[in-house]
């Protein structure tokens, strides 16, 4: 008994948020004058809630199939604060819109207790299971307020997404054939101990395009970006941020813990797949005008150089690989908190055009987008030039110079994407008047800027405690 | 002065408080524009103090790193950020101060965009001062890179360049050459597993081919800095182009941090597989040279004509850097003091007058006759630019010459001609202000400078001849 | 004693810049003439006496590369050099305080005093770099005093390629033979190979700065300014400091065998385009800068033929000098500023004092060449000096004699000029005739009476149609000579270049293969982005064969 409840401690982070959910679900059905607000002050909690829990538990197992460690709390609570973030800015969006949030807030926990799960489990169909459930639920709230287009697009993502599911599963089940069980290490010793043929390297793909495919890797990334700039913004910048720290997470534990003996093969063809993400954000982010394309792009080239260090997948060198995402993932979030501050007559504003001149109206909004961008181009003293650095160290450590050279290029033909954004937001003649900013985005855009910002002027306390999580 | 007082921080991080005190100036106000001029007029004064403080502090030589300070940034990898100096390295903090003192001084006139090309100017200032005071790799690059921003914003804000497109190819242009020079120390941190001290590169032994790449890359990367062709082009486009003198001076500041990597590493450092770079670079060096001066001649923007003049000189002193002994480098490093000041000055009197020519929409032919002022300033710096003893650039050029001369006389006597050709071209452009002019008096009304501008610029005259009595001062004894 | 005169003299002339006033010109011009004068006679009374002065030395340049003192050091045989230095400032200051088209006296007693003081620097040079630079400085305080713009232009770009030579030479000298010094030129002659390239820039340099042949035309443009400043920019600037420059390297041309010829050729040119320039040219200023320019290719030829005797023949040239230029300006202030010869004549009858005075003056420079004859001058530099007074002798006829072609309302001014312009030439005779007594000779006087001959047949009567024709008067042959050889081909070469090379290939070519390339790579982007199902379903196939290529490469 006693067993079985301290078990049970290991559930409480996604427990806490199934509870937030239902309370949410109880609300809107009984509750009279539901707000956006009301949502989202429960998510918050359940964030919060699902946070401590994690943090306090963090080495609670259940059994073999559900383990917690610090690598899997150290993802957990970046999925929940982001989160948090997300909900947070969402909010103002629904207020400032007049929109119901209900379902966007109710798919986002279940998505989040989906890859929360996901993030534990070691079973191969546990986890199959989990990721094609959280990857619906990112259909449905898809199409969370969505026009007649956005509609088609989730369509077009599940029913593109069938194939790679199914591959997947039929990969899962050669597996567990093999390993007579879809237990992690059941698959890692039965792939030890096999050879490589054929059927075996496929079944193994299946498994990795279909992350890829999900994370939005190229060349499965061809959906991507209408993905993320058709929808609202606030499921914009949720499919932004969550599932790319899941499957990332879910990716390298995968890689760990069951294809650890076979992963030298997939070694050349994620270059390939990470030096062609990187050619394509490039010329994507150059041709694009609409500002969340142009930032989809910017992601797709980012995981290239990502996947460009896991693609050797040295453990040691795993380090650089995280805090490039971090950096990254923090400009971005910087980017998006001010895709909500930039509205214009109650429009929120997608085209580069449309913030000519922001300089002069918004002075700190276009100084945090001049503060965000530097991040991304890898500028020091920003936290971007520490995960650049480090990413670089690292392949230059497994004497991968030619790839050094090709991030490098890559950065400086993405620097004019950045640099056309600047010049838009600083030289161009104001075009638009803008709408007052909300002081929460201010908030929001501040605390960003801190993050970046300290954490680049003393990296060593933050950095230093992302390294022990990780090892 | 306090040991423990972080002192060469200090410099650097001066220039950035007063970015912060005049952003958070409201610009609304009247007296925003004069209180911020002043704030920035007020920190370059105060670390022009601390420079010249610290040049009683440190023995005098070049190579010698003095007052070091190191400042652990990240731990794992390790990256340490290391400042020393040597005369050298004070020498061009002075000449660069100096500079953008007088390129800041008539900056309170022009109201458009005031506020943030301050902030990015002492933001530029901080940058280059870490950089020449930068003692290891890490910290050379780090500098080497950050001021690319704040020098995209201020060529972009002066709101002058007609075709957005050069500042790209500008900007784009320099980050290539900062990418290579990334890559380069990529690989020397890897090698070492630590940062290495600028003087210790030489140590790291690597394999030919190796060699022969990490030292071409970090060329190409100094070399991405100075308008030397076929690199002259796209700095050409924007800094010819560009009206505000504060912006022009910063601007024209970047090849000097180019010519400040190649003293650094050359020729101490340089191994001897990579020397053979040297040849190349001389015969495209004095082909720049000649090139951008006779440029500079058929050109009738006096822009253009001051960016070939500043540029035919910079080679000069890069030819200067290329010879196989470093006997000459303090030498160097007053010439550049002197030739800082001078191009400062020539150039933001020149904005001046071609901002006064804009406005009231007149010729420059006899323009100076209503500037009598202007025009005193602009004879004595003009005179002291052409290479007339009026300024520590005449001893120490004719030092630097005579050992380019030692070294090989074809490519000294061609640089002789474009210097002359460059010389010419700016005096062509004085005399032509200078002539009778053809409108009344009445015409130009009150275009002359203010008494204290006057005085102003007569002081950085004095500075000036001064160097040229004691044009190796604190080198004696 | 320089040492000394130099401390008087600095504060003086910083006196003379400060304290600039509009008012009472003439006055505060005078007193500083007095004060000039009285320094001058009071340093050599209380100092020229030394037998060994000591001389003043300022550690300038201390360094391991290279050690430069400025020294200003005595020696007697600048005895000459210094009074004719003296006499000409002095003159010239005389001049400056009274005469009355001059706006800016006391600017002009100012350059005066500071191009004096240079020049002695100059003269007492010890070693190189303090020779360069108060050449340089002098040039800066010619370029000050030269107050019309296109003759100031000329000046400058004539000195500065000048200068820029000088420094090459001795940059060039200095790292071949570690030293600045002048004792080290002979050793240098010897041994280096570049001596003869030295020996080259520093002939060039002289020959542009003193305005000889090919280089006189910065020389001939100073005609538009006023007397007092020609005459010192003539006797105590750039033009002396450049004879004097190869006079102090003559050891090292000495030592090479093609040099003497050289200067002497170059000098002799000199002298006869200067001759023939002043029988032809109109403008009397001209005149007298081309007698000027005579008397610079006579100081040439004395250096390429007898060095040695430079230290005693450059005071009787610049005071022989002052003399012709006084000479000449006289009718021209008589005149009421008219300035062409073509309107000159019969002057005798109305400035007959003036006109017997030049004559005299004239006729007591003979004595003086003769005293030079006597010493074995070379015979082409004799007969240079004969045919110069001559002419001058011929154009005084011109001016004094024969018909009256004046405007009647110069006519009717006309008259001797004021005894203030004439006190200079009768003391300047006075000196000659007082310093040359032993010097008159049957030889002497026989060419004296040749002289006056000419001046009453003025037998080159027969060029004057030269005076009143404007293709002639304002031919510019070596002007348009530099043009053709040096400035069109540069411009057509910057020209060709800067289209060739920046528009061509680097705009057109490299920066348009880029963005050609960036362009195509975006299109295609957005062409398969565009195409959602083909360009979906090509990708993933394209991924799969990735897979499948790397699987059957690693088999394989």
């Amino acid at each position: 008994m006693f067993l079985a409840s301290a078990n049970l401690y290991s559930f409480l982070p996604e427990l806490c948020l199934a509870l937030a959910l239902i309370v949410q679900i109880l609300a809107f059905f009984f509750r009279k004058n539901v707000t956006p607000k009301t949502f989202y002050t429960i998510a918050k909690f359940a964030l919060f809630a699902s946070s401590l829990t994690a943090f306090l538990f963090y080495n609670q197992d259940f059994g073999n199939s559900f383990t917690n460690n610090e690598y899997t709390t150290l993802f957990k609570l970046i999925m929940y604060l982001w989160a948090w973030a997300c909900f947070y800015l969402s909010l103002k969006w629904f207020l400032s819109q007049d929109k119901i949030s209900f379902r966007f807030y109710a798919l986002a926990l279940l998505i989040l207790i989906a890859f929360s799960f996901a993030l534990s489990v070691n079973n191969l169909w546990f986890l199959w299971a989990l990721l094609e459930t959280a990857f619906l639920l990112l259909v449905l709230l898809l199409k969370t307020n969505a026009d007649e287009e956005g509609n088609l697009t989730a369509m077009t993502f599940f029913y593109s997404s069938l194939p790679f599911s199914l591959c997947a599963a039929w990969g899962i089940f050669y597996l567990s054939q093999l390993a007579g069980g879809a237990d992690y290490s059941l698959v890692a010793a039965a792939l030890k101990n096999s050879s490589m043929n054929f059927y075996l390297f496929m079944a193994c793909s299946a498994l990795l395009v279909n992350m890829l495919f999900k994370i939005g890797l190229a060349p499965f990334h061809f959906l991507m970006p209408k993905i993320v700039s058709s929808p609202c913004l606030p499921v914009s910048s949720f499919i932004s941020f969550i599932p790319v720290f899941a499957y990332y997470a879910i990716l390298i534990k995968m890689a760990v813990k069951v294809f650890a003996p076979v992963f030298v093969h997939f070694q050349e063809p994620l270059l390939i797949f990470a030096v062609l993400s990187m050619i394509i954000g490039v010329a994507g982010a150059n041709s694009e005008t609409n500002l969340r394309r142009i930032f989809a792009y910017v992601a797709l080239f980012n995981l290239g150089i990502v996947f460009s260090e896991l693609a050797f997948f040295d453990v040691r060198r795993l380090y650089g690989s995280f805090i490039y995402l971090i950096s990254y993932m923090l400009a971005l979030s910087g980017v998006y908190t001010l895709f909500y501050a930039l509205k214009s007559k109650g429009d929120y504003l997608n085209n580069l055009k449309d913030i000519s001149g922001i300089s002069l109206a918004k002075p700190l909004i276009a100084a945090a987008m001049l503060l965000c961008l530097i991040s991304m181009l890898g500028l020091p003293p920003m936290m971007g030039f520490l995960g650049l650095f480090s990413l670089l160290n690292g392949l230059a450590a497994l004497r991968e110079y030619w790839l050094v050279a090709v991030i490098l290029a890559g950065k400086l033909f993405m620097a004019y994407a950045y640099l056309k954004v600047i010049k838009v937001v600083y030289f161009d003649a104001k075009s638009i008047t803008l709408d007052r900013v909300d002081k929460g985005i201010y908030l929001c855009l501040f605390v960003n800027i801190i993050l970046t910002t300290a954490a680049a002027f003393n990296p060593r306390f933050f950095l230093a405690i992302l390294r022990n999580f990780l090892n | 002065m306090n040991p423990n007082l972080p002192y060469l921080l200090l410099i650097a991080l001066i220039p950035l408080v007063g970015a912060a005190f005049v952003l958070c100036g409201t610009e609304n106000t009247k007296k925003f524009i004069p209180n911020a001029w002043a704030v920035a007029i007020l920190t370059i004064v105060t670390d022009l103090i601390l420079i010249l403080r610290a040049f009683y502090h440190i023995k005098t030589g070049y190579g010698n790193m003095q007052l070091s300070e190191t400042y652990v940034w990240w731990e794992m990898p390790r990256i340490e950020l290391t400042f020393a100096v040597d005369s050298f390295s004070l020498l061009l903090l002075l000449g660069v101060f100096l500079a953008v003192l007088v390129g800041m001084w008539f900056e309170k006139n022009y109201h458009d965009t005031c506020k943030p090309r301050i902030v990015f100017a002492l933001f530029f200032l901080t940058s280059l001062s870490g950089f020449f005071m930068a003692a290891d790799v890490f910290s050379f690059f780090i500098f080497f890179l950050i001021m690319l921003l704040p020098l995209f914003m201020l060529i972009g804000l002066s709101g002058d360049i007609k075709k957005q497109a050069a500042i790209f190819r500008f900007m784009l242009y320099n980050l290539f050459g900062a990418m290579l020079l990334f890559a380069a120390v990529i690989i020397l941190y890897n090698h070492q597993n630590h940062s290495i001290l600028l003087g210790d590169v030489s140590s790291v032994k690597l394999r030919e081919k190796g060699e022969i790449t990490l030292w071409l890359t970090i060329f190409v990367a100094f070399l991405s800095r100075i308008p030397i062709w076929p690199f002259h082009y796209w700095i050409a486009s924007v800094n010819a182009a560009l009206k505000n003198p504060l912006v022009f001076v910063v601007a024209n500041l970047m090849p000097l941090t180019g010519i400040y990597g190649f003293i650094r590493f050359w020729p101490n450092t340089v191994p001897d597989t990579a020397a053979f770079c040297l040849y190349f670079l001389e015969i495209i060096g004095v082909i720049s040279m000649f090139f951008i001066a006779l440029i500079g001649v058929i050109n009738k923007d006096i822009n253009y004509k001051i960016f070939a003049f500043v540029t035919v000189y910079y080679i000069f002193f890069l030819l200067g850097i290329f010879l196989p002994t470093d006997q000459f480098i303090l030498n160097l490093g007053f010439s550049l003091f002197a030739f800082l000041l001078i191009f400062a000055a020539i150039a933001s009197l020149t904005a001046y007058v071609e901002n006064a020519l804009e406005r009231e929409n007149l010729k420059p032919l006899g323009i100076f006759s209503y500037m009598p002022r202007v025009s005193l300033c602009l004879a004595v710096f003009i005179l002291a630019a052409v290479g007339l003893p009026l300024s520590a650039m005449f001893v120490n050029n004719f030092v630097v010459f005579a050992a380019l001369l030692d070294y090989n006389i074809i490519s000294a006597l061609l640089a002789l001609v474009a210097l002359s050709l460059a010389a010419m071209s700016l005096l062509r452009e004085f005399f032509l202000r200078k002539s009778p002019a053809p409108y009344p008096a009445d015409t130009a009304r009150c275009l002359d400078i203010a008494p204290p501008d006057l005085c102003f610029f007569l002081s950085a005259a004095a500075v000036l001849i001064l160097s040229f009595f004691n044009p190796l001062w604190f080198l004696r004894g | 004693m320089f040492n000394q005169l130099v401390a008087a003299l600095i504060p003086l002339g910083l006196l003379a810049f400060l304290f600039q006033k509009n008012r009472m010109q003439r006055t505060w011009a005078a007193l500083l003439f007095v004060a000039f004068f009285s320094v001058v006679a009071f340093s050599i009374a209380s100092f020229g006496f030394e037998s060994n002065p000591k001389p003043f030395i300022w550690k300038w340049i201390v360094s391991p590369v290279i050690n430069v003192n400025l020294v200003l050091k005595y020696s007697p045989d600048l005895d000459g050099v210094a009074a004719a230095l003296f006499l000409a400032v002095g003159v010239a200051l005389f001049y400056n305080s009274f005469c009355f088209f001059e706006k800016e006296r006391l600017k002009v007693a100012g350059l005066a005093i500071f191009l004096l003081v240079m020049m002695i620097v100059l003269i007492s040079a010890q070693n190189m770099m303090q020779l360069l630079v108060a050449a340089c400085f002098i040039d800066v305080l010619a370029f000050y005093l030269i107050n019309d713009m296109p003759a100031k232009q000329k000046f400058v770009f004539f000195n500065l390629l000048a200068d820029m030579l000088l420094m090459t030479a001795l940059a060039l000298f200095w790292i071949k033979s570690s030293s600045l010094n002048f004792n080290a030129l002979p050793l240098f002659a010897k041994n280096n190979p570049y001596a003869s390239i030295v020996a080259a820039f520093l002939i060039l340099a002289a020959m542009m700065k003193s305005g000889l042949f090919l280089f006189h035309d910065a020389f001939l443009n100073l005609k538009n300014l006023s007397f007092q400043r020609n005459m010192l920019l003539i006797t105590s600037a750039t033009p002396l400091a450049g004879a004097f420059i190869l006079y102090k390297f003559m050891p090292l041309m000495v030592a090479l065998k093609w040099t003497e010829p050289l200067i002497f050729f170059a000098a002799l040119f000199t002298i006869l385009w200067a001759l023939v320039g002043t029988l032809i040219v109109n403008n009397m200023h001209v005149r007298i800068l081309y007698f000027n320019m005579c008397v610079y290719g006579l100081l040439f030829a004395c250096l390429a033929a007898q060095y040695k005797t430079f230290l005693t023949f450059l005071p009787a040239a610049l005071m022989c000098s002052l003399v012709t230029t006084i000479i000449l300006v006289l009718p021209v202030i008589a005149a009421s500023n008219d300035a062409f010869l073509s309107h000159y004549g019969a002057f005798f009858n109305k400035m007959k004092f003036t006109a017997c005075l030049s004559l005299i003056a004239l006729c007591l420079e003979i004595p003086v060449w003769y005293h030079f004859v006597t010493l074995n001058l070379n015979l082409w530099i004799i007969i240079a000096l004969a045919l110069r007074l001559i002419v001058l002798a011929h154009i005084l006829g011109c001016i004094y004699l024969g018909k009256k072609v004046a405007d009647d309302k110069v006519w009717s001014l006309l008259r001797n000029p004021h005894l203030f312009y004439l006190i200079p030439l009768i003391l300047l005779s006075a000196a000659l005739l007082i310093f040359n007594t032993d010097a008159f000779s049957c030889y002497a006087a026989a060419f004296t009476g040749i002289i006056c001959l000419v001046f009453i047949s003025r037998p080159f009567r027969f060029l004057n149609p030269c005076l009143s024709n404007s293709f002639i008067q304002n031919a510019q042959p070596v002007m348009k000579f530099y043009y053709f050889l040096l400035v069109l081909p540069l411009t057509v070469m910057g020209r060709v270049l800067w289209i060739l090379i920046d528009f061509l290939l680097i705009e057109r070519t490299l920066l348009y293969a880029l963005q050609r390339i960036v362009s195509l790579l975006v299109c295609c982007s957005q062409k398969i982005h565009a195409q959602l199902k083909i360009g979906g379903v090509a990708f993933v196939l394209c991924g799969i064969a990735v897979l499948l290529l790397s699987f059957f490469a690693k088999e394989w």
